[in-house]
């Protein structure tokens, strides 16, 4: 059941002409991450204080062995709550559905002849369409939290977990204000805006008959429910009325008062920044005769989650929004796009189990895959992953469009593709301007020009090459010398940057490796992955790890980032259900290595090897996004430029966020992907670079293209061509 | 954490989370809530009933011409300008005080502009670990409401800009009391 919540499509064109929520969203995200951090040095300050793993990741660890816990035996512990809460004089229900959820609350303020209901901030009350059902019983429903108040006043879904109206202005706050006092409201003045809620509401807290709030947590020792809050509205709605009902999934069970140390720790830091909410409540049973407390523990399809062994981990969830903050795609959109009514990564994930796959299917497709969700997340949720796992779910169960079905198996089947991009290559003549094509496209992808194929893919020249290293040179001392590396050409770049393959082999039998080419190696699968068609993705892989395995070398490399992830990372769990395959992949993955980490951890060339052969322009590095947060080896590919080949690199701001590429996501919503490069260039811009580098085939096409649509004088190139022109200049007898 | 260290700790992270922090020796407590009453401009206070100090600041209120209103008497639209509570103890990490109490104190914490809380120094923690075995103990008598509180009320809901005060106290004093 859908509730108030438009079809996707029409909230995402809503969305898309909304300047002002993009850029609420984007200042938004730029403070975030700073805030974040300094939030979290000041828990490295506590260590004085005696607490014990005073990081982020030690936190984390603790609070993922606490929920890990409490998920797998929250039979048992939900025994232990119910009994103890109940023997604390509340009432405890547990519910299956949202239909039994909404009626039973219904039914407990007909009890009470209730009138008006007082909410505090409730996530679970969203996903029931809870208010709707109480104000189709006949009750009058009044949010307290600021946020969610303007949200309701404007009938809409929160639009973020934490901060509900973040997409709205002052303006638009204002005016919803007015709407609801009668009086005229200053569009600038916040603080009158908070004075109006406070003097509206006050009347609500004092009238209440029931208040429903959330839990942060419901700890099992003592049948205590934990609320975090910082309005007071929280303490308010949970006192003053005579009826409080706590509202909340079964799986926000923690084992031990203990165990609330951690979530408290990264909660607040990882939502709002702050070391600690201002106010942390704890409640067991009502304290007062006259009072009621009802705890409704709601499944809701949690059940179902936890049934499904690659996405259970969902359930550890703390609600903290961290996810959202960090997300490209989410800053473009907002939260009611990217989300159905849970928002941000997770929500892709929840949103399924919730309220369906048809659901879940729309936002899902939004996801680009960068990984910066996992890197924040306090309980360690592998979300991408998920993600991919809800889209290929999506791609069986509702199918793929029979247009990337087809377009995708003529992908998967090497002599199709390359005989289609022969003849691509035969058709594209009269188009080509250069590295591109000039040809008219609809306005939506305007913004990028279209990729010209190479006329000869290095496929051509190199299947079955064996090329020898270098005996001297100013990387020949290097650790890769005398080894034998088998280069992964990658599809794209085959056909059209062959330059980049180019450039990475000369640079590796630079290194003193003799560098031999596989034939018959074809695409890795990642775009059918990427689609969710993963029986297409697993012909894929299937294909290059025989043609990889077969050959003799000590590592396989390339200069594609995107297909080293692939086959050290997305292949084992692609053959989860065929252990052979598997074992084969976890083989193949321990001697693969993309270009930047085979330089920085085998090769190891030495400081300045490359310096000396000029200077460069301003130059800034593009880090692929999962080479930073999947590989961490962002840092380790400026050392290549700064140390090894002595170039002065300019900061580029944001520099963790990544360019809108991601994969199919750029075809499928251009206009989403648009304002992602955008940002990016911008921040490129802001750097004042002439000059931007990158470690991935992928991030390279997408950033070139959108450059030079805009006309931007700025060389896009591969990390690969760089370090390749520098040993040119230095070493010009070598090329070949 | 040595004693001094340790106030010295709790006070910092108090403020840093907003509160004002007032250090005072307990001989002196009445006169300083009268006079922080004065300074807030404070016309009506409300005492929780947990102040062992309750029938002299009762006294030196009314002495001093304020309107004195019972915790039972508050609400939401019967707010007084000041309320003064007594913690339980306090939390240097979080530079909280622990607040366990009953329905009608409550409305002290709840219903005020200016809220005022007496936290006996000694009674300080180092961290939430402590702070959270203790609430558990707490929590085993049937029966509790707690907050741990850090700070007054806030918001930054609209275009993100920090408001203080929303629901609860816009001001948040601690009398912070050792024994010299």
């Amino acid at each position: 059941m859908s509730g108030p919540i438009a079809p996707f499509f029409e909230r995402y064109r809503r969305a898309l002409a909304d300047d002002r929520l993009r850029s609420n969203l984007l200042s938004f995200q730029r403070a975030y991450r700073d805030a974040r951090r300094g939030a979290f040095e000041h828990l490295g300050a506590q260590a004085a204080l005696g607490v014990a793993e005073a990081t982020f990741e030690g936190q984390r660890s603790l609070l993922v062995a606490a929920k890990t816990d409490a998920i797998e035996r929250h039979e048992a512990l939900l025994d232990q709550f119910e009994r103890a809460a109940e023997a604390a004089g509340a009432r405890v229900h547990r519910v299956a559905s949202a239909e039994a959820a909404s009626d039973l609350v219904i039914r407990l303020c007909r009890r009470r002849d209730a009138r008006l209901v007082a909410k505090g901030k409730s996530m679970v009350s969203e996903e029931l369409f809870l208010n709707q059902a109480l104000e189709r019983a006949g009750l009058r429903v009044v949010e307290t939290d600021l946020g969610e108040w303007i949200v309701q006043l404007a009938h809409e879904t929160p639009s973020h977990m934490v901060m509900p109206a973040i997409h709205k202005s002052r303006q638009q706050v204002a005016e919803l204000m007015e709407g609801e006092v009668g009086r005229a409201v200053s569009r600038e003045d916040i603080g009158e805006m908070a004075g109006i809620a406070r003097q509206q509401l006050r009347s609500v807290f004092a009238e209440a008959d029931v208040g429903i709030t959330g839990a942060n947590a419901l700890i099992a020792e003592t049948g205590t429910v934990m609320l975090v809050t910082n309005e007071g509205n929280g303490r308010l709605t949970s006192s003053l009325p005579p009826v409080h009902i706590v509202l909340a999934g079964w799986e926000k069970l923690l084992p031990t008062w203990a165990d609330a140390a951690s979530q408290l720790r990264l909660l607040a830091r990882s939502g709002t920044a702050q070391d600690v909410t201002v106010y942390t409540t704890f409640i067991t049973g009502p304290d007062d005769p006259e009072r009621e407390l009802h705890i409704v523990l709601v499944d809701n399809g949690r059940l179902a989650l936890l049934a499904d062994p690659e996405l259970a981990s969902a359930l550890r969830c703390i609600r903290c929004a961290a996810c959202a903050d960090v997300c490209p795609p989410y800053q473009v959109v907002g939260g009611q796009v990217f989300g159905h009514v849970y928002s941000g990564p997770i929500g892709l994930v929840t949103t399924a189990f919730h309220h369906g796959l048809e659901a879940a299917q729309g936002p899902q497709s939004l996801c680009v895959s960068c990984n910066a969700c996992a890197t924040v997340c306090p309980v360690e949720i592998p979300l991408p992953a998920q993600i991919l796992e809800v889209r290929r779910l999506a791609a069986e169960r509702l199918g793929l469009s029979p247009l990337k079905r087809i377009a995708l198996t003529a992908w998967s089947s090497r002599g199709l593709f390359q005989a289609l991009a022969g003849v691509a290559r035969l058709l594209q003549r009269p188009f080509r301007r250069g590295r591109s094509l000039r040809l008219p496209q609809p306005p939506e992808f305007a913004w990028r020009a279209i990729p010209a194929l190479a006329p000869r893919p290095a496929s051509r020249r190199l299947r079955g090459a064996d090329l020898p290293g270098a005996r001297s040179g100013p990387l020949a001392e290097s650790g890769a010398r005398g080894l034998t590396v088998a280069y992964f050409l990658q599809c794209v770049s085959d056909q059209l940057a062959p330059e980049q393959i180019e450039s990475a082999i000369r640079v590796l039998r630079a290194c003193g490796a003799r560098v031999v080419v596989p034939a018959g190696q074809h695409c890795c699968g990642l775009p059918a992955l990427d689609s969710g068609a993963a029986d297409l993705a697993r012909r894929m892989a299937r294909q290059t790890v025989q043609t990889l395995e077969a050959c003799e070398a000590d590592w396989i490399v390339t200069a594609a980032a995107s297909c080293a992830i692939a086959l050290l990372h997305d292949y084992q769990r692609l053959f989860r259900d065929e252990p052979e395959w598997q074992k084969r992949a976890a083989a193949l993955a321990s001697r693969t290595l993309d270009l930047v980490s085979f330089l920085d951890q085998v090769a190891r060339p030495r400081a300045g090897a490359l310096a000396g052969a000029g200077d460069a322009p301003p130059l800034v590095y593009h880090s692929f996004c999962q080479s930073r947060n999947v590989l961490g080896i962002a840092a380790a590919a400026e050392r290549l430029l700064g140390e090894v080949c002595g170039l002065e690199l300019r900061e580029l701001p944001e520099a963790e966020v990544c360019c809108g590429f991601g994969g199919s996501t750029s075809l499928d919503h251009p206009l989403v992907a648009r304002e992602i490069v955008n940002r990016k260039l911008e921040n490129v811009e802001r750097a004042g670079a002439a000059w931007l580098v990158s470690d991935n085939p992928g991030c390279l096409l997408h950033l070139r293209g959108a450059a030079e649509a805009r006309g931007l004088p700025l060389r896009v190139f591969h990390l690969a061509e760089l370090l390749a022109e520098r040993l040119d200049r230095l070493d010009p007898a070598r090329r070949d | 954490m040595a004693g001094p260290d340790l106030i010295e700790a709790f006070e910092t992270q108090a403020r840093r989370v907003g509160a004002v922090v007032h250090r005072l020796a307990a001989p002196s407590l009445v006169e300083r809530c009268l006079s922080l009453l004065a300074e807030v401009g404070a016309q009506s206070v409300a005492l929780a009933s947990t102040h062992p100090e309750h029938a002299a600041l009762h006294r030196a209120a009314l002495a001093a011409g304020l309107a004195l209103v019972a915790p039972a008497d508050l609400g939401p639209t019967r707010r007084a300008d000041a309320g003064l509570s007594r913690a339980q103890f306090g939390v240097a990490e979080t530079g909280s005080v622990l607040l366990h109490s009953t329905p009608t104190n409550r409305l002290v914490e709840l219903c005020v502009d200016v809220h005022m809380v007496v936290i006996e120094a000694a009674s300080i923690v180092p961290t939430l670990d402590q702070a959270l075995a203790e609430l558990r103990i707490l929590h085993t008598q049937p029966a509790g409401y707690s907050s741990l509180v850090s700070g007054p009320s806030r918001s930054a809901d609209i275009e993100r800009t920090l408001t203080i005060g929303v629901h609860g106290p816009r001001a948040l004093h601690l009398l912070l009391l050792s024994d010299s």
